[in-house]
């Protein structure tokens, strides 16, 4: 065990998905043989109490004790790796951002007042970041990707092509054509355009691509009859925070 | 004794939370259960979406239990629309729910109650007791491998309003070389070495008339049947400080969901042979201690395989009406559905307006309703405890904790409904 990674996975508020991802096969296996897990809440006693080579946390920040845990794991890792699309982008729980938050919370806990929650952030808004494995749920292959880069010391670098460069050359009727509202061409691919392959729209789980012309997307879009409540509100869906800051950079769209 | 046991972080159990005991000349006073996960407001984060983007969203509230929060919204969602399910649609989402089901039992009791029996190396490492990861692992292979045939990925599935055809024909062989597997696993959890813990508790699940409901059926409980539409009459939500999980009891009393209520409730409706498994291993039904929670998740993995393999037999005998896709028309409406999740009943509930968006939603999960439950028999087993050193105390509690397979991402997230006292 001397010369293998010491390795943890850690999940902050989430759905526990990626966590399982981890667990499943083929990469927990695969991982036993190649690291050493330290840590892993999930299946295993949290005994550990020294440092790690590498962390990968997976879940939104959701409230203070989030921000804390993860202050935490940073002191204790060489290496932070955001797990999945909650803590790369904020995913499905960081729509609240974009909701009236005194309503959101006197619809769900409408006589309390107990509940400590923070605006549903992605960790690197709190903490420094070293790599992100995108999507949700994450692509186990990518997650051994990851591992095995690590281990050899190569770069891991998730795609940044759009999500349409893998849609097409699969051959998908095109969602956009079809009058809907996909995020396929403002989206970092490398997910194999999984959701439009099933014929649902790209949510965004991967985040915004940093090279899109959004300004060219929302006018077609704008010309097919959506007004901008209806891309706006499929853009915070699953990145809604990322797609914002990208948007304001390149175009004043959102004002209009 | 007297002063505090507190349990910080609980591990292996499926999101956060803690307990807090305390006791005074030797009884335990206070016994709170705490989900410690922010709030993560799913119920508002719908409002105003399109009903065609629900299914998305809700899927996200739980990575083991995906299928069935899809399935549920969906179901509810066609309520809310006045369509009903083809025959092929039925069969099909039935599938998915049972294949989950196989997943997250043997999540469950291989990696999460298992160590607490065989201690940790029993399954951490690849080189201790390889057979029982490679059972664990091929079980749960199965069941991802169904949902990824079914609906495009193992985890936050494709559900949609209209069903597409599937070919099932790679699952056969698989489904028939994990039966001896499935045995090995029965054999293991009806023998391992259970506290004896017996009580009375009141175990709800859905019932059918001649099947082992699972998508459909009423809400039952000690001999007491209703629609799900009417769960707002039966059950109460109240809020306790120290959680952001609601707590839910039915008709005023504590009960219990999951495999185990599912098993006591519907046994009479389970196939010949895992009756014989039932009588080899000397099993009681029905069960009366929360920890054989853990052999009714074993016996239920071969109901889940035998019924699938059913309703694969099943859909290859529909016949298609011709109807490439059940037409439905978008209107205001309001609607609940109630399936069996891996850990007991779901409830999804949505109003609509005229356009498709949703004015309403409310979920009530099933770790949620078993909380009250879950602190009663902890008081109590604690009680019998007090005696040990706390160390063993800690330990047995825990155990019996994950007992319930609790699921905390799931419970941190609910919505309180104002209630009407008649």
């Amino acid at each position: 065990m001397k010369n293998k990674l010491k390795i943890g996975v850690f999940g902050i508020s989430g759905c526990a998905g990626c966590l399982l991802s981890v667990l499943y096969e083929p990469v927990f296996k695969e991982l036993i043989n190649l690291v050493d897990i330290k840590s892993f809440p999930l299946i295993k006693e949290d005994k550990y109490s020294g440092d790690f080579d590498v962390v990968l946390i997976e879940g939104t920040v959701c409230f203070d004790e989030d921000i804390l845990t993860i202050n935490e794991l940073r002191k204790r890792a060489k290496i932070i790796v955001a797990l999945g699309a909650c803590a790369c982008v904020g995913c499905v729980p960081s729509i609240k951002n974009f909701l009236d938050a005194e309503k959101t919370m006197r619809f769900v806990y409408p006589k309390y007042n107990h509940l400590k929650s923070t605006n549903p952030t992605p960790i690197d808004r709190h903490i420094k970041v070293d790599f992100y494995i995108p999507q949700c749920p994450p692509d186990k292959e990518e997650i051994m990707e990851f591992i095995k880069c690590i281990i050899q010391g190569k770069k891991f670098k998730p795609c940044t092509d759009p999500v349409c460069v893998e849609c097409r050359k699969k051959g998908n009727p095109c969602l956009l054509e079809e009058g809907r509202i996909c995020l396929g061409p403002v989206t970092n691919g490398g997910c194999n355009a999984i959701c439009p392959s099933n014929s649902v729209d790209c949510y965004g789980c991967r985040g915004p691509c940093k090279d899109a012309n959004y300004k060219a997307y929302v006018q077609m879009l704008r010309e097919k009859g959506y007004n901008q409540a209806a891309i706006q509100d499929k853009m915070n869906t699953f990145a809604g925070l990322e797609f914002k800051e990208e948007v304001e950079k390149t175009s004043k769209w959102l004002e209009k | 004794m007297a002063g505090e046991i507190n349990l910080n972080h609980i591990c292996k159990i499926e999101g956060h939370a803690n307990l807090k005991v305390k006791i005074e000349n030797g009884k335990i006073k206070e016994c709170n259960l705490e989900a410690y996960e922010g709030a993560r407001f799913f119920e508002a984060l719908v409002l105003g979406k399109n009903i065609r983007d629900i299914q998305e969203i809700v899927s996200r509230i739980c990575g083991i239990c995906s299928c069935s929060h899809s399935v549920c919204a969906i179901q509810a969602l066609e309520n809310c629309l006045g369509v009903k399910p083809t025959e092929k649609e039925k069969a099909l989402r039935e599938i998915l729910v049972l294949a989950e089901r196989i997943r997250s039992h043997a999540t469950h009791l291989y990696f999460l109650a298992l160590p607490d029996y065989h201690g940790e190396s029993a399954i951490m490492t690849a080189k201790h007791d390889k057979q029982k990861l490679d059972d664990a692992l091929e079980i749960i292979t199965l069941g991802n491998k169904i949902i990824e045939t079914h609906s495009g990925r193992e985890m936050h599935p494709f559900v949609k309003f209209n069903s597409e055809n599937v070919d099932f024909e790679n699952i056969k062989k698989e489904l028939e070389e994990i039966k001896p597997v499935i045995k090995r696993t029965i054999a293991l959890f009806s023998n391992l070495k259970y506290p004896d813990f017996s009580r009375k508790i009141n175990f709800s699940s859905l019932a059918e008339e001649k099947t082992y409901a699972s998508i459909s059926g009423k809400i039952s409980c000690n001999g007491k049947k209703f629609e799900s539409e009417d769960y707002g009459k039966h059950l109460k939500e109240n809020i306790k400080e120290y959680s952001t999980s609601k707590f839910v009891l039915m008709d005023n009393k504590p009960y219990l969901l999951g495999a185990i209520s599912r098993i006591n409730n519907n046994h009479e409706k389970l196939d010949e042979d895992i009756k014989k498994e039932i009588r080899e291993h000397h099993i009681q039904i029905p069960f009366t201690n929360p920890f054989h929670n853990n052999i009714a998740q074993a016996l239920e993995l071969m109901y889940l395989v035998a019924r699938i393999e059913f309703l694969i037999k099943k859909l290859k005998n529909i016949k298609d009406d011709g109807k490439k896709e059940k037409e439905f028309k978008i209107k205001a409406g309001k609607g609940v559905a109630a399936i069996e999740a891996p850990r007991g009943t779901l409830f999804h509930e949505y109003e609509i307006d005229s356009d498709g968006k949703i004015t309403y939603c409310n979920i009530i999960t099933p770790t949620c309703q078993n909380l009250n439950q879950m602190e009663i028999d902890i008081k109590d087993y604690m009680q019998t405890l007090l005696n040990f050193p706390k160390g063993k105390i800690v330990l047995e509690i825990e155990k019996l904790i994950r007992a319930y397979d609790p699921c905390f991402s799931c419970s941190t997230h609910f919505l309180e409904v104002e209630w009407e006292e008649s």
